[in-house]
């Protein structure tokens, strides 16, 4: 019988590869009597398919913001533009 | 065309105005790729000289915004792997905050079968992903960043990083123990 921390390293993985037979039915044997492993494998699933549901960033969030925290400073700006002109 | 007049104008003529242009877009992505301002900055500006001197490379093709992120992203792995190689893997004992020594779930750690996780809105959802991610070692976020937001596979990223499958597998477990901690509490609070 796996233990719950061991399980949970299961449930991880199985995010990210194709676990084993064996692995598969040791964690589902688990899962099936062990509501808080559950309920971690839930919590798992839902941030990895929330987490590849955001937008990338594009032009029209751009063109409305103008949060400072989003944005290059001048000085910022400047700096690059000193780089650019020093490879010339 | 006007777009592609605008692409050949700013090339051959005045690439500092790059900076204006794309600058926010590229910082931005940058930003939410490393969580670092002043990293962001930095992987920004290499990426402007770095288009500057292989301008030639631009055939036109595609939007100069779109190869300019290219450029950024290769940029950002650059640095995903100096941060991996200079915080190299601490054995900490980072379970043990979660379960005791018979390795069951602690008290107070998952007190509910439930997952609150998805009653966070999506909006809300970015915010405190954003956030919980800055609390992490950096090896660990960079790795749940590849692996979920830019959907890279493990070979992938092992390759990029240069770090072994297990190192790989230990990194993201860790960061999704915790993030997943953190967002119920950040979003409980």
């Amino acid at each position: 019988m796996l233990s719950c921390k061991e399980v949970s390293r299961i449930v991880s993985k199985s995010l990210d590869q194709k676990l084993s037979m064996s692995q598969r039915v040791s964690m589902w044997m688990h899962l099936m009597m062990c509501g808080l492993c559950s309920g971690f494998r839930k919590d798992l699933v839902h941030l990895q398919q929330q987490t590849k549901s955001q937008p990338e960033p594009d032009e029209s969030v751009q063109s409305e913001t103008s949060d400072p925290d989003s944005q290059l400073s001048i000085a910022a700006k400047d700096r690059m533009k000193r780089a650019i002109e020093a490879g010339k | 065309m006007a777009e592609e007049n605008m692409n050949a104008a700013s090339i051959t003529i005045e690439p500092e105005r790059w900076v204006d242009e794309y600058g926010d877009y590229l910082f931005r992505y940058a930003q939410s790729r490393l969580r670092d301002r002043d990293a962001a900055e930095e992987v920004v500006q290499q990426t402007f000289v770095a288009g500057f001197e292989n301008r030639q490379q631009y055939a036109g093709k595609g939007s100069l915004r779109g190869w300019l992120m290219g450029i950024l992203k290769r940029k950002i792995v650059d640095l995903y792997r100096q941060r991996s190689r200079t915080s190299a893997l601490i054995e900490d004992s980072y379970e043990s905050k979660y379960f005791d020594e018979q390795g069951s779930w602690k008290p107070d750690v998952r007190n509910s079968k439930h997952s609150p996780l998805d009653t966070i809105d999506r909006e809300e959802f970015w915010e405190i992903l954003q956030k919980c991610l800055g609390l992490l070692p950096k090896g660990q976020a960079d790795a749940f960043v590849l692996r979920e937001l830019d959907e890279k596979d493990s070979q992938e990223i092992c390759k990029e990083l240069e770090i072994t499958p297990s190192n790989l597998w230990v990194s993201l477990h860790r960061a999704r123990l915790q993030l997943t901690h953190c967002m119920k509490h950040r979003w409980q609070n």
